[in-house]
């Protein structure tokens, strides 16, 4: 009798110990969610600092969610599962976005709250995708691209990330960086304007100066200050989202 | 007499909170919400179809069939419209059929248009190209919702002890649940022949 309890408490420590396969939503612990250890972690407090002062700035919560494996799930399906259970943005604005890297499946996915619809439509969420990201992505560069892909949102939606940190090379790929640094000018100077340009004044002006100041970072291979200026991360403040965004393969 | 009156009151009132007096209005509220989100991304994607026919037309002139069959499944699609009190299982299926069809003549002039490289090069066809992924995407996620919603309100209207007030007051029907949009080839187990 005994020994059948404790057989049936074994089994049911096994089911517990042992995940299901489907791919669950993770917690939300800060605005970098980085289950596949994609970015650095200096870069990680960095990024999360400067994504929790632009929240506070200008009210829009970005958040970036990296995970190893899709597990067989579509990346739009995994995406709003995400946000339905975070609830990015504030309640009523709903202006909450997510970046979405899936390493393994090579699919990203920008998940647009349902307020932010109009300023980030989802042909401009693809620009950013194919033009801003997937360069990076192709080459490996997963941190470079993320962080080029955020700049790139937060401006689409009228704000700037103060001390993110500069888009970096891997050391392996040192033989690349002038190349690389090439592509990021080509992609602020050049298209950078015919993205923004239109939208917000003194959108040419602004693109133009950020790509001769990431021109010119890359080619000296550095990041900038340190400077950590938010405090407390609150998590999703149940923003809405209906599907709006765009996704990408590399 | 007072005395036996006031708590009386405050128990029926907690005895018709909990039995769908609020609860029921509330979930149909929800259905029709969701149906309007439905409706609302549906005629997003036949929005968009206008551009999208100029644009490969300027390109791929030769696909004219291909074309016309997805203005005209456009036409009969915007012809079909549901409004959320008269969704019937009848409605439902007619509304899904005539969204599917447009559905299917859309995604053969999306693989016809592989084989053009400039049009695939063009700038505003490869924003109207994730306009379209993002509206199909918007109406998988809007059907799920509706879903849960109907699920939600058949459940008040089908499970005691709502559904005892659904019958004595309200009378309302189960509403129609979306069922897969090509169920027929779907039902046919494919036949394999050696």
């Amino acid at each position: 009798m005994l020994s059948r309890t404790f057989l049936l408490l074994n089994f049911l420590l096994l089911i517990w110990v042992n995940p299901a396969y489907a791919l669950d939503v993770p917690k939300l612990t800060s605005p970098v969610v980085d289950l596949a250890n994609a970015i650095s972690a200096t870069d990680k407090t960095k990024i999360s600092a400067s994504l929790v002062q632009f929240q506070k700035q200008y009210g829009p919560q970005l958040q970036v969610l990296i995970v190893p494996s899709l597990e067989g799930e579509s990346i739009e399906g995994f995406s709003i599962k995400v946000v339905d259970k975070w609830q990015l943005g504030q309640k009523g604005k709903d202006d909450g976005v997510l970046l979405l890297v899936a390493i393994q499946d090579r699919q990203v996915r920008i998940e647009v709250g349902r307020g932010l619809e109009g300023d980030l439509p989802d042909a401009l969420a693809g620009r950013i995708i194919r033009a801003g990201i997937l360069p990076f992505f192709k080459q490996g560069q997963t941190s470079a691209g993320i962080l080029v892909g955020l700049n790139m949102i937060a401006e689409s939606i009228g704000g700037k990330l103060e001390n993110i940190p500069q888009p970096r090379l891997r050391k392996t790929q040192r033989s690349k960086e002038g190349n690389l640094g090439f592509i990021l000018f080509i992609i602020f100077f050049l298209i950078g304007p015919s993205l923004f340009g239109r939208r917000r004044r003194g959108g040419i002006g602004s693109a133009l100066l950020s790509g001769l100041l990431l021109g010119g970072m890359m080619g000296s291979g550095r990041g900038g200050s340190g400077g950590f200026g938010g405090g407390g991360f609150s998590g999703g403040g149940g923003g809405g989202f209906s599907g709006g965004g765009a996704s990408g393969s590399w | 007499m007072k005395k036996i009156t006031l708590p009386s009151i405050i128990i029926l009132s907690l005895f018709l909170s909990a039995c769908g007096m609020q609860s029921i209005p509330t979930a149909l509220n929800e259905v029709e919400a969701a149906w309007s989100e439905v409706l609302n991304q549906y005629k997003r994607r036949s929005d968009l179809i206008p551009n999208l026919v100029n644009i490969v037309k300027g390109s791929a002139a030769h696909e004219k069939e291909t074309l016309t069959a997805v203005v005209e499944a456009r036409a009969k699609a915007t012809q079909t419209q549901v409004s959320a009190d008269k969704l019937t299982p009848q409605t439902l299926s007619q509304f899904s059929k005539a969204q599917a069809g447009l559905g299917s003549a859309l995604s053969r002039l999306m693989v016809v248009v592989e084989r053009y490289p400039d049009l695939k090069a063009n700038q505003n066809f490869r924003d109207l190209q994730v306009q379209l992924e993002g509206t199909e995407n918007r109406i998988t996620v809007a059907r799920n919702r509706y879903i849960e919603a109907i699920k939600a309100f058949n459940n008040l209207v089908t499970v005691p002890p709502t559904s005892w007030y659904n019958a004595l007051f309200l009378q309302h029907e189960k509403k129609p649940q979306f069922s897969v949009e090509n169920e027929a080839t779907i039902k046919q187990a494919p036949v394999i022949d050696f």
